[in-house]
């Protein structure tokens, strides 16, 4: 027994792993993410749960409420689609031409991460007021963009651009020559080729940037919040209620609609991650 | 479908990849681009499919200048190296796509596609994997699918680039020869490109080798073989010993030999290069014409035994001999024999720096820039 | 194919990609459909990235310089610009030492729910700021859990700097551990390990060996990350109470002047913020063309 038993010992005895640091690290991680992260959030559930299903219900279904969650979720939704469209376009051509200034508007496209939201809300607004050198142009059409809830979606439009762009763009550069040049020997015009063989090679990026934006739209409040005009039903998005309620120090109200927010975001980055698991088994 | 090939010119750049192509194709042909990499032979095939246009020229599939058609119009089936299979579709549905994409009222029904496709699966022995992804199959049956593609379209030309080049060994072999039967069944005028020797000799009927985007020579894979024009297609088929040699009196001398080692072409004078396969060399005894060589290394190699030898001008020089020989005995390190090339390609020396290895791709090989070309005319093949 | 002779540079099967496709009539577009595309995708990044960008710089400046320099001499402003500082001082460094645990624990281990705690570490990117904000509210605050015990120590978190800092940290709490992660997932552990075998301790291992490899990724987190402390506005808004002068961030600053017709001030304060977001593209281009092959896979375009 014991000869069979000494070397189990030993093998306890030596250490598990080659690399040092296993337990500090981790145990840090997990310490810090608790802390800051996973508790406060966990905090807001235990918050809502305390107003019951029914306070919740009553609270959400407001009008005033109901209003801003389908706002946020509406304009947010229009926003990832135009993202998505012409955020595929730039990546088209970002990816298949040359052109002066390519790498120039390159890393501009990243401007919306690095530039404060408050800075995007003013510069925003005063770029479609009717005063400014976009909202000239329109207002003689009849188009007002500030205050309306179609800038809402300009400014969410700003936001997420980057997300389809940099999600597709680097699938699209791995599409091979190879695939196209087949499509043609076999026949297919050039729009058959894009349309049957290129777009769904992309299509789970696409996917998968559209959702990015979109989440990220939902969430959205300081570049909003200037060219909103945030008239109550109108153009008031759920964040900002968020804020007036804890203005008000209504902090049932808040928190149910923190919370339902946090459901959908949730429900989201599931949908996201399986949209890249999707997008990682095709490739 | 016959293939003519008139004066085909292309550049990328400042760089000429192909320099005045002239080729004909016979219908139902198997024939082998075969040259080094930059040699042109992938570039000639692009040509061919339409993919690479053309700067000067005409390619003619029997008497339609093919020249003028898109690649789309073209109707040739082009087997991509890495296979270029859409990764979305199933099998059925990359062996469909060419029949699905053609204009409405030159598009089969559903039920047609099917069938064809299941004729195809059946040819490539793919059946019941219609349903797969290309991620599912393996290296040999994404081969096979891609050309099931090709086929359903019901090419004029197949065109495969580097057809074995990203399967292993053992698959590669079986591959040949399935590849070779299938063109037997169907009969397709079929031209592939590869840089290996080996690989167009077994399957094609044809050779064209190619070097620095002209044609070194078109034969039979027995004329190219055995009567390579050119040093350079001497060397790309097979790894040659290079001797100094001279002509004189139209017979070839080994250098520093008095006695000539062949009799019966005659050959213009000067410095030659001889050119000879290690397996094309013979031991013979002292009294005949040869070339004395001290043993340095005998190595056994299955079948065959090389024997690396020292040559009285100090280079080396590699021969291998049957094993099963009866005269055979083991050589000793050390010891002087004499060998004899017993097949040999003479071809004029060109440079005066000589090399028993020459450049993988030598200056001078180009046809038509040395008198190379002219020597080889009056090759020899001395036999025993 | 793997002898290419020198005289011949430019192998067909080697070309650069972009410069066939365009000339390349079988696997592009025609001339017609390109030049719509670049323009419509030029139109599209100038209106929306460029000019906005443009503006700012147009208001700021727009009744002279005198104006635009004279805007930094409130104290508010300059205590609103000294508290951004602050709170990005302690909000980067901290999560600069979390993204170097999280990572080092998880691409030098294996072990059961790794991919779990990924994605809770990404998990504030999904979380509205306005909601970031809140849950710290709803901890310290006068009605929160911890807030009647803070309060009778006489701390203040919320409406002071420590919630400011909180709330950055919450927001800006993923940026350098995703970019480290696959960076040293992909750099694998032979290099620690050759180290350690050598006789290196763990710190000296991690010193010499590890930061060396994922300085270049590590510094473009920390550029990210950065730029977003100092922007901050929406979770730093809920937590702050708005006290001018004392805690006002920048971009709180700015909404305040701009509510107050400040336009001038407003877009001054603001220019600096671009300013900043301009040399973060600026230093984070020169990193992906300089560096592209030390920064994660995931980042190479």
């Amino acid at each position: 027994m014991s000869s069979i038993a000494a070397p189990a010992d030993a093998a306890r005895r030596a250490p598990k792993r080659a690399i040092p640091g296993f337990g500090p690290t981790l145990g840090f991680t997990v310490f810090y993410l608790s802390v800051l992260v996973l508790i406060p959030l966990a905090g807001v559930f235990f918050r809502a749960s305390g107003l019951g299903l029914e306070g919740l219900w009553n609270v959400l279904t407001g009008p005033r409420v109901l209003n801003a969650l389908s706002l946020s979720f509406g304009a947010a939704f229009i926003a990832a689609l135009i993202n998505a469209v012409f955020g595929g376009v730039v990546a088209w051509v970002f990816v298949r031409y040359e052109f002066p200034g390519k790498r120039l508007l390159d890393a501009v496209i990243d401007l919306p991460f690095a530039l404060p939201t408050a800075v995007a809300g003013i510069a925003l607004t005063a770029l479609y007021a009717p005063n400014g050198w976009i909202g000239e142009l329109l207002t003689p059409l009849g188009i007002k963009v500030a205050y309306t809830r179609l800038g809402i979606i300009v400014a969410l439009t700003f936001i997420g651009l980057p997300f389809v762009v940099r999600t597709v763009e680097p699938v699209l550069r791995e599409v091979e020559r190879d695939l196209e040049e087949a499509a043609a020997t076999l026949g297919a015009m050039r729009w058959h080729t894009i349309t049957r063989v290129i777009l769904p090679a992309v299509l789970p990026a696409l996917v998968t940037g559209f959702a990015l934006s979109f989440a990220r739209g939902v969430g959205e409040y300081g570049s909003v919040i200037f060219i909103a005009g945030n008239f109550p039903n109108v153009t008031e998005i759920a964040p900002l209620l968020i804020t007036i309620k804890l203005d008000e120090y209504d902090y049932r109200g808040a928190t149910a609609i923190a919370a339902a927010m946090l459901v959908i975001s949730f429900v989201l980055l599931l949908v996201i991650n399986l949209l890249q698991a999707w997008a990682r088994r095709r490739a | 479908m016959n293939i003519t090939i008139r004066d085909v010119h292309k550049h990328y750049g400042g760089f000429h990849a192909l320099r005045g192509i002239d080729l004909d194709i016979a219908s139902g042909e198997l024939l082998a681009l075969l040259g080094p990499s930059g040699s042109g032979k992938t570039t000639l095939l692009r040509a061919i499919a339409g993919l690479e246009p053309l700067a000067q020229g005409r390619i003619l599939f029997g008497d339609t200048d093919a020249t003028a058609l898109s690649v789309q119009q073209r109707k040739v089936g082009f087997v991509f190296q890495q296979y270029a299979l859409f990764k979305h579709m199933t099998v059925a549905d990359n062996i469909a796509f060419g029949l699905k994409v053609r204009a409405r009222k030159l598009r089969p029904n559903d039920a047609a596609i099917k069938q064809r496709v299941d004729e195809l699966l059946e040819l490539v022995q793919l059946d019941g994997l219609d349903r797969r992804y290309p991620a599912q199959l393996s290296g040999g049956q994404k081969q096979r699918v891609a050309l099931a593609r090709a086929l359903a379209i019901e090419p004029r030309v197949l065109l495969l680039d580097e057809p074995f080049g990203a399967l292993d060994a053992k698959v590669r072999k079986d591959l040949r020869r399935w590849l070779r039967k299938l063109h037997r069944e169907t009969g397709y005028t079929t031209i592939f490109v590869t840089h290996d020797q080996e690989e167009a000799l077994e399957l094609a009927d044809r050779v064209v080798v190619m070097n620095k985007g002209q044609i070194e020579q078109v034969g039979t894979t027995d004329e190219v073989y055995d009567f390579p024009k050119t040093p350079f297609v001497f060397d790309f088929l097979g790894t040659p010993n290079v001797l100094p040699g001279i002509v004189r009196d139209g017979r070839v001398y080994l250098d520093g030999s008095t006695q000539p080692i062949d009799s019966g072409a005659h050959y213009p004078s000067g410095l030659v290069d001889i050119y000879a396969r290690p397996n094309d060399f013979r031991v013979v005894d002292a009294n005949v014409p040869g070339l004395d060589a001290q043993v340095l290394e005998t190595q056994r190699t299955g079948q065959r035994i090389r024997l690396t030898l020292s040559i009285n001008s100090g280079e080396t020089l590699e021969i291998d001999l049957p094993h099963l020989d009866a005269e055979l005995k083991v050589w000793q390190t050390g010891e002087t024999i004499r060998v004899r090339p017993a097949n040999f390609s003479v071809f004029a020396r060109t440079g005066a720096k000589h090399s028993s290895a020459p450049d993988p791709l030598p200056d001078e090989s180009i046809p038509g820039s040395g008198i190379s070309h002219t020597v080889a005319e009056h090759r020899a093949r001395g036999r025993n | 194919m793997t002898d290419i002779s020198a005289t011949a540079p430019l192998d067909p099967a080697r070309l650069p990609f972009e410069p066939l496709m365009q000339r390349n009539a079988v696997i592009s577009e025609a001339p017609w459909v390109r030049r719509t595309l670049i323009g419509v995708a030029i139109l599209f990044l100038a209106g929306f990235l460029l000019l906005p960008l443009l503006s700012v710089f147009a208001a700021a400046l727009g009744k002279g310089l005198g104006a635009y320099f004279a805007s930094f001499n409130s104290a508010d402003t300059q205590s609103a610009i000294r508290l951004t500082l602050i709170a990005a001082g302690i909000a980067v460094p901290a999560n600069l030492v979390f993204g170097l645990c999280a990572a080092w624990a998880i691409t030098k281990f294996e072990f059961r729910g790794k991919q779990f705690l990924i994605t809770l570490i990404d998990l504030p990117f999904s979380v509205s700021p306005v909601v970031a904000g809140l849950i710290y509210i709803l901890i310290f605050g006068a009605q929160g859990w911890a807030g009647p015990w803070f309060s009778a120590h006489d701390i203040k978190v919320v409406f002071a700097v420590p919630g400011i800092v909180l709330a950055t940290i919450f927001v800006t709490f993923p940026f350098i551990a995703r970019e480290l992660i696959p960076l040293m997932q992909e750099l694998g552990t032979d290099d620690e390990q050759a180290a350690l075998s050598l006789g290196a301790s763990g710190w000296q291992t991690f010193w010499h060996v590890t930061l060396p490899n994922v300085k270049w990724g590590l510094l473009y987190g920390v550029l990210l990350c950065n730029a977003r402390a100092m922007g901050e506005f929406g979770a730093v808004s809920v937590v702050s109470g708005h006290i001018r002068g004392l805690t006002n961030t920048m971009p709180l600053h700015i909404e305040i002047l701009y509510n107050d017709y400040q336009f001038v001030p407003a877009f001054a304060v603001a220019s600096l913020l671009a300013l900043l977001a301009l040399v973060t593209l600026a230093a984070k281009s020169v990193l992906e063309w300089r560096f592209a092959d030390q920064l994660a896979a995931t980042r190479r375009h």
